[in-house]
C-alpha cells in the first residue's frame, strides 16, 4: 500500500497525468461502442460530409486539367499559326525545333459537308508526338501512315455513316478509313486524322513546345508571322482540389453545427454518468474529456468511412463522369493529399464539435448532475434572437453577389453568405418549435403532447430540426436553383431545344466576307419549297425568314452583307461582330421588343456592347443603339430598322430560317432536317445539348430528397427514444395504441413539417437573394418537387411513426436502464 | 485525535427570494477515525445536501468544513476533485457504477484519475474486489451483477487508496435484508480499521449499526445521540456468550 501512496503524483491540483486521461478515454470510448445508435445520425452527416469532400476534390482534381490538356496536350506552350504558305510554314516549324528543341506539330484544315453547318476538321497529329498523347489515342484499326487514309471520332464516323475500312469524299478527295480515334482530354472533340505529313499544307498549324511563357514568347518566326502564344497549363487541377477542398470544409463546418447539437443531446443522456465520474474523483478537464474523446472517436469514424466511400463512389462514378464531363479519366488518380487533408478536417470538425456541449457539461453541478437533471435550458427567444442577425447578414451578401459569379471572392462571398445563412437558420429552429407549441394548444391530447415535449427537450429536438432543415433545405435550394437553371439556361446556348435555324450555306462570322450571290426568284422558291420540307418534319412548325442587310455596290462589290464590327484592334482592323439582319416583328419579339414601339430616330437594335461601326461600307459609327438583352448566339443579335434600310438604300437577301416548334427536337428529327437540308445545298443548326439541365435537375431533386429522407428516418428513431416516457406514463392511464401511435406520428411529423417548412422557407429566401435581379427566374416554381419536400416527407414521417408506435411498453412501471 | 470529518455552522440556501429554501442551518458535528455516524431524519430535512456538502459534491452557502483538518470552502474544483479522489468515498444508493467499465475497472477509477499507472491501479482495484469477495466477478460489467454485488463493487471503490472517509447515502436503500445486512457488515468492517463512516438513512436498523445517530428536521440538527443496541451488538453480544 505504500508503493501505492508513492506512486501518486504530488501536483497542487493533481489532474493525474496520462494514466488519468487514458481512463477516461477507454470510458468515452466504451459509452461510444454502447450506445452509437444514438450517435448514428452525426455520424452519418459527418461521414456523407467526408465522402462528399473526397469524392468532390478528387473528381474535381482529375476533372479539371483536361481543358488545358485537350488544347495542348502535355506542352506547357502552344505557338499558333494561321493562313501561312507551306513554304514559310516549312521554315517556321525548323525555327521552332532549332529555339524549342523538342516540338510536336498539328495542322488543322477544315472542309464542308453537304448539310452540316459545322464543317470536318482535318487534323494531322503524329501520334507518337513529344506533347500531343493527351491529346490522341487510338480507339480501333490503326493511325492513318499515307496520303488518302484517314482515322475518324466516334461522333464523326456517326455522322459520316462510316466505319472502319470504308470510304469517304471529302474535299474533293476519298479517303479510307483505316481507325477510330479520340481526344481522350475532349470526348466530343470530332476530328478526322490525316497523315502528319500533311501538317505543313494546313490552313492553320499549332506547334506544342515545352519551356516558359517568356522563351515561346520571345520566338521570332522567321517567316515575320506573329504565332498566337498561348499560356501553358497551369495545376488547374490542383486549385480545383483545393477549392473543393476550401467547399467541403465550409460543408463539414455546416454539418458541425448539427454535430454539435447532436452532442449536446448525448452530453446531455449522460450526465448522470458524468456525475458518478465526478463523485470519483474527475475534474472539469476529465468530464470535458469524455465528451471531446467522443467527438473526436466519432469523427474519426466518419473520416475513415467517409473516405473509403468517397473514393469508392469515385471509382463507381468515373464511367459515368467520362460520359459527362467529355474526356477520359484515370481512376486510379487519387490526390491522397486532398484525401488526408479531408480526414483530418473531419476529426478537427467533430472535436471542435464536441467541445461546447462538453464545457457545458462539465460545468453542470455534481449533484444537479447525478439526479440527472440537465441545467434550466435558456429561453429560445435567445438563440433566435442572435439568429436573425445571422440571416439577413447571409441574405445582403447573396444578395450582393447575386447569381453572376465571377471571381472566387464571388464565390468565397457566397460560402460565406450561405454560411452565415445557414447558421441563423439553425439558431432559429428551436424557437419554431415554441411557435408551434403555442399554435397546438386547442389541438387533440396527443399532438399538444407530442408539441409540449419537443419544445421541453429543446436541446433535443433542436438538434433533430437543424439537421432535418438542413437537409431539407438543400433538397429544396438544389430544387429551386436547379430551376432557375433550366431557366436561366434557356435564354442561354446557340439556340433553344425548340428551333432549328436553317441557312443558305455558311455565313462567316470572322475573316472577310463574302457577297451573298444573287437568286433568281425560281432558285429562292426552290429554297422555300426545302424549307417547308424540313419545317415538315417537326411538329407545329412555325417559320421565320431571316433576311440580312446588303450594301449593294461597295468599291464595285455587289451583294455584300453588311456587319456590325468592334472599334479599331489594330489600325485598319475591326472584329467582326456579328452580321446586320433586318428587323422584323417576329425576330425582335424574341428580345421582348415591338418594332412598332421601338423610337423611330433608332436604326439599329443590338445584343453587342461598347462602341460599334457598320461596314462593309465606309466605316460607320452606329449612333445610340437600342441594346437588347443577350439571348441565344445563333440567332440574329443586331437589327437595322426598315427606316435604316431605306435611309442608306441597302437592300435586303434571304439568308436564314427560324423553325420553331412546341416539343424539344429529337434527334431523329435533326438527322432528318441534316439530310434534307444536304440535300437542297441548306445548312441546320440545332440546340448543342439537350436535355442535361432537365436530367440534373432530377437528378438533384432525387438526390437530395433521398438524403433528406435517410435523416427523417434516423431522426424517428430519436423521436422514439425521447417520447417513450410519454408512452409508458399514457399506456399506464390507459390509453389506447391509436394514442400511442398518434403520438408519435405527431412528433415524427411535427418535427418533419416544421423542419420542411424552415428549410423551405430558407432555401426560398436564400435563392430569392441570389436571384434578386432576375427574380422571373425563379417561375414557374417546380411545384411538384417543392410539394414533395413540404407536404410528402411530414406525410412520410408521421406514416412512419404511426407504424412504429404500434408496440406496447414492455415495463410500463420501470424507467428503462441507462 | 484529530477529527476526520468536522463541519461547523455549515448552512446551505437553494435558490432566492420567494424561492429562497434553507437546506441546512448552522450544522455542527464531527466524524472521528474508527467512528460510524448514521444521519437520520424525513425526507426534505437535508441529510442528503449534508453528505454531499460533506463528500465535496457541492459547497456549503456558510460555514467550514474541514476534511483531515484540511478547509474544503477555500479549494478550487480541482482540489476538491483531488479530495474526493484521495481521501472521500462515496456510496449511493443506486450504486453510481460506470456501465461501460467492468467491476475491477470501476474500482481503479478513483486511483488511475489520480495519476496511478494502470497495472497498480488494476492491482488495487483487484485487491479490494477480494476483500469484499467479489475477486471472480472483476471482470463483469455492471449489468451483469446483482444488486448486492453492485453496492459491493461500490464501497470498494470508495474504500480503495486509503480514503480515509466514506459517505454512505442510503447504502442498502436498493438492496433486499439480507443483502442490506451484509453491506452494513462490510461498513462496520471498514470502520474497525479506521475509517470514518457516515451513513445517512431513514431506516433505524440501519441506523442500529451505527456509533452516534444524528437527528436532523428542516436542515438543523436537532438531536444526537448513542445508537441503540443494534444487530451488530446483538450479534457480539451473542458471540460473546
Amino acid at each position: 500500500m505504500a508503493t501505492l501512496q508513492a506512486a501518486r503524483p504530488k501536483g497542487t491540483a493533481g489532474n493525474g497525468g496520462a494514466p488519468a486521461r487514458r481512463a477516461v478515454v477507454r470510458w468515452a470510448l466504451r459509452l461510444l461502442r454502447r450506445e452509437w445508435r444514438s450517435q448514428f445520425l452525426v455520424l452519418a452527416l459527418l461521414t456523407l460530409a467526408v465522402a462528399a469532400a473526397t469524392g468532390g476534390a478528387t473528381a474535381a482534381f482529375n476533372l479539371a486539367p483536361a481543358e488545358g490538356e485537350a488544347e495542348r496536350g502535355s506542352a506547357s506552350q502552344t505557338l499558333h499559326f494561321e493562313d501561312s504558305d507551306p513554304a514559310a510554314m516549312s521554315l517556321d516549324i525548323a525555327a521552332g525545333e532549332e529555339w524549342f528543341g523538342t516540338i510536336d506539330v498539328i495542322g488543322r484544315r477544315f472542309v464542308p459537308i453537304p448539310g452540316m453547318f459545322e464543317p470536318v476538321e482535318l487534323r494531322s497529329q503524329d501520334p507518337d508526338g513529344a506533347f500531343g498523347a493527351p491529346m490522341l489515342a487510338l480507339v480501333d484499326g490503326r493511325y492513318p501512315a499515307a496520303d488518302g487514309e484517314i482515322a475518324v471520332t466516334d461522333a464523326l464516323a456517326e455522322t459520316l455513316e462510316v466505319q472502319v475500312g470504308a470510304t469517304v469524299d471529302l474535299d474533293d478527295t476519298t479517303w479510307t478509313v483505316v481507325g477510330l480515334v479520340e481526344n481522350p482530354s475532349d470526348l466530343s472533340d470530332a476530328f478526322a486524322l490525316v497523315d502528319p505529313s500533311q501538317a505543313v499544307g494546313s490552313e492553320s498549324v499549332t506547334i506544342l513546345v515545352g519551356g516558359s511563357t517568356d522563351r515561346a514568347q520571345s520566338f521570332r518566326a522567321p517567316s515575320g508571322a506573329s504565332p498566337t502564344v498561348s499560356g501553358g497549363p497551369g495545376d488547374e487541377g490542383v486549385l480545383a482540389a483545393v477549392g473543393v477542398l476550401v467547399a467541403a470544409s465550409v460543408l463539414l463546418a455546416l454539418v458541425s453545427l448539427v454535430a454539435a447539437a447532436g452532442f449536446v443531446v448525448v452530453a446531455q443522456r449522460r450526465l448522470r454518468q458524468l456525475g458518478m465520474l465526478a463523485a470519483s474523483g474527475a475534474t472539469e478537464r476529465h468530464l470535458r474529456l469524455v465528451t471531446v474523446a467522443n467527438g473526436a472517436a466519432i469523427g474519426l469514424i466518419a473520416a475513415v468511412t467517409g473516405a473509403a466511400l468517397g473514393l469508392v463512389a469515385w471509382l463507381a462514378a468515373v464511367p459515368g463522369l467520362e460520359t459527362a464531363v467529355g474526356h477520359r479519366i484515370a481512376s486510379s488518380n487519387v490526390p491522397w493529399w486532398v484525401i488526408g487533408t479531408a480526414t483530418v478536417l473531419a476529426v478537427v470538425a467533430a472535436t471542435t464539435a464536441a467541445w461546447w456541449p462538453a464545457r457545458s457539461a462539465a460545468r453542470v453541478p455534481i449533484v444537479a448532475a447525478l439526479s440527472g437533471r440537465p441545467p434550466r435550458p435558456r429561453p429560445a427567444g435567445r438563440s433566435a434572437a442572435w439568429g436573425i442577425p445571422f440571416i439577413v447578414a447571409g441574405i445582403a451578401i447573396l444578395m450582393i453577389v447575386g447569381n453572376l459569379v465571377d471571381s472566387f471572392i464571388d464565390i468565397a462571398l457566397i460560402m460565406v453568405g450561405t454560411m452565415s445563412f445557414v447558421l441563423g437558420i439553425l439558431l432559429l429552429a428551436p424557437a419554431t418549435i415554441r411557435a408551434a407549441t403555442r399554435l397546438a394548444r386547442r389541438a387533440s391530447v396527443p399532438v399538444r403532447l407530442a408539441l409540449r415535449d419537443l419544445a421541453r427537450y429543446r436541446a433535443r429536438s433542436g438538434a433533430a430540426l437543424a439537421a432535418i432543415s438542413l437537409a431539407l433545405g438543400i433538397a429544396a435550394a438544389v430544387v429551386l436553383a436547379s430551376s432557375a437553371a433550366l431557366y436561366t439556361s434557356n435564354a442561354e446556348g446557340n439556340l433553344s431545344e425548340t428551333q432549328l435555324l436553317v441557312r443558305i450555306g455558311e455565313i462567316p462570322s470572322t475573316g472577310d466576307v463574302s457577297p451573298i450571290p444573287d437568286r433568281s426568284q425560281a432558285e429562292l422558291d426552290q429554297i422555300e419549297r426545302a424549307v417547308d420540307e424540313i419545317a415538315a418534319t417537326v411538329e407545329e412548325a412555325t417559320v421565320t425568314p431571316i433576311d440580312v442587310a446588303l450594301a449593294p455596290d461597295f468599291e464595285g462589290i455587289d451583294g455584300l452583307p453588311a456587319m456590325v464590327l468592334t472599334e479599331e484592334v489594330s489600325p485598319g482592323l475591326r472584329r467582326i461582330l456579328s452580321l446586320l439582319y433586318v428587323a422584323t416583328p417576329e425576330l425582335l419579339d424574341h428580345y421582348d421588343v415591338d418594332l412598332d414601339a421601338v423610337d423611330p430616330s433608332t436604326e439599329i437594335l443590338t445584343v453587342e456592347t461598347g462602341t460599334l461601326w457598320l461596314e462593309p461600307t465606309e466605316p460607320e459609327i452606329v449612333e445610340d443603339p437600342t441594346r437588347l438583352s443577350a439571348g441565344y448566339t445563333s440567332l440574329p443579335g443586331s437589327f437595322i430598322t426598315p427606316a435604316g434600310l431605306r435611309d442608306r438604300g441597302w437592300d435586303t437577301a434571304r439568308a436564314a430560317w427560324l423553325i420553331e416548334t412546341t416539343a424539344p427536337i429529337s434527334e431523329d428529327q435533326f438527322d432528318e432536317a441534316v439530310l434534307l437540308a444536304g440535300n437542297a445545298g441548306l445548312t441546320v443548326e440545332a440546340r448543342d445539348s439537350q436535355g442535361d439541365l432537365y436530367a440534373l435537375r432530377a437528378g438533384a431533386t432525387a438526390v437530395g430528397m433521398v438524403v433528406a429522407l435517410g435523416i427523417l428516418a434516423m431522426t424517428v428513431g430519436l423521436i422514439r427514444a425521447e417520447t417513450s416516457g410519454d408512452v409508458r406514463i399514457l399506456t399506464a392511464t390507459g390509453a389506447t395504441s391509436r394514442i400511442r401511435r398518434s403520438l408519435l406520428a405527431a412528433t415524427a411529423g411535427g418535427l418533419a413539417l416544421l423542419g420542411a417548412l424552415v428549410g423551405t422557407a430558407g432555401a426560398f429566401l436564400a435563392i430569392i437573394a441570389l436571384h434578386a435581379r432576375d427574380l422571373g427566374a425563379l417561375f414557374p416554381l417546380p411545384g411538384l418537387h417543392l410539394a414533395l419536400i413540404g407536404l410528402g416527407l411530414p406525410l412520410a414521417a408521421a406514416l412512419a411513426g404511426w407504424l412504429l408506435a404500434a408496440r406496447e411498453p414492455p415495463a410500463i412501471a420501470r424507467r428503462p436502464i441507462e | 485525535m484529530r477529527s476526520v470529518l468536522e463541519m461547523h455552522q455549515v448552512s446551505k440556501t437553494h435558490g432566492s427570494g420567494a424561492m429562497e429554501v434553507h437546506a441546512l442551518k448552522e450544522v455542527n458535528f464531527a466524524v472521528n477515525g474508527g467512528e460510524m455516524v448514521a444521519i437520520m431524519g424525513p425526507s426534505g430535512s437535508g441529510k442528503s445536501t449534508l453528505l454531499t456538502i460533506a463528500g465535496c459534491l457541492e459547497n456549503a452557502t456558510a460555514g467550514e468544513v474541514l476534511i483531515d483538518g484540511a478547509a474544503v470552502s477555500g479549494m478550487s474544483r480541482d482540489e476538491q476533485a483531488r479530495m474526493r479522489r484521495r481521501s472521500i468515498g462515496y456510496v449511493f444508493q443506486d450504486f453510481n457504477l460506470l456501465a461501460g467499465l467492468t467491476a475491477a475497472e470501476n474500482v481503479s477509477l478513483p486511483l488511475e484519475l489520480d495519476g496511478v499507472a494502470t497495472s497498480s491501479a488494476r492491482a488495487a482495484g483487484l485487491d479490494a474486489l477480494r476483500t469484499l469477495g467479489l475477486d471472480d466477478r472483476a471482470g463483469a460489467f455492471p449489468d451483469d451483477l446483482s444488486g448486492g454485488e453492485r453496492q459491493r463493487v461500490a464501497i470498494a471503490r470508495a474504500v480503495v487508496g486509503h480514503r480515509r472517509l466514506l459517505l454512505a447515502d442510503e447504502p442498502s436503500g436498493a438492496l433486499d435484508s439480507a443483502n442490506g445486512e451484509t453491506v452494513m457488515r462490510l461498513l462496520r468492517d471498514i470502520c474497525r480499521r479506521g475509517m470514518a463512516v457516515v451513513v445517512v438513512t431513514h431506516d433505524s436498523q440501519i441506523a442500529a449499526w451505527a456509533d452516534r445517530v444524528l437527528f436532523l428536521r428542516d436542515g438543523r440538527m436537532v438531536d444526537q445521540g448513542t445508537a441503540p443496541r443494534g444487530p451488530e451488538s446483538l450479534l457480539n453480544e451473542g458471540l460473546d456468550l
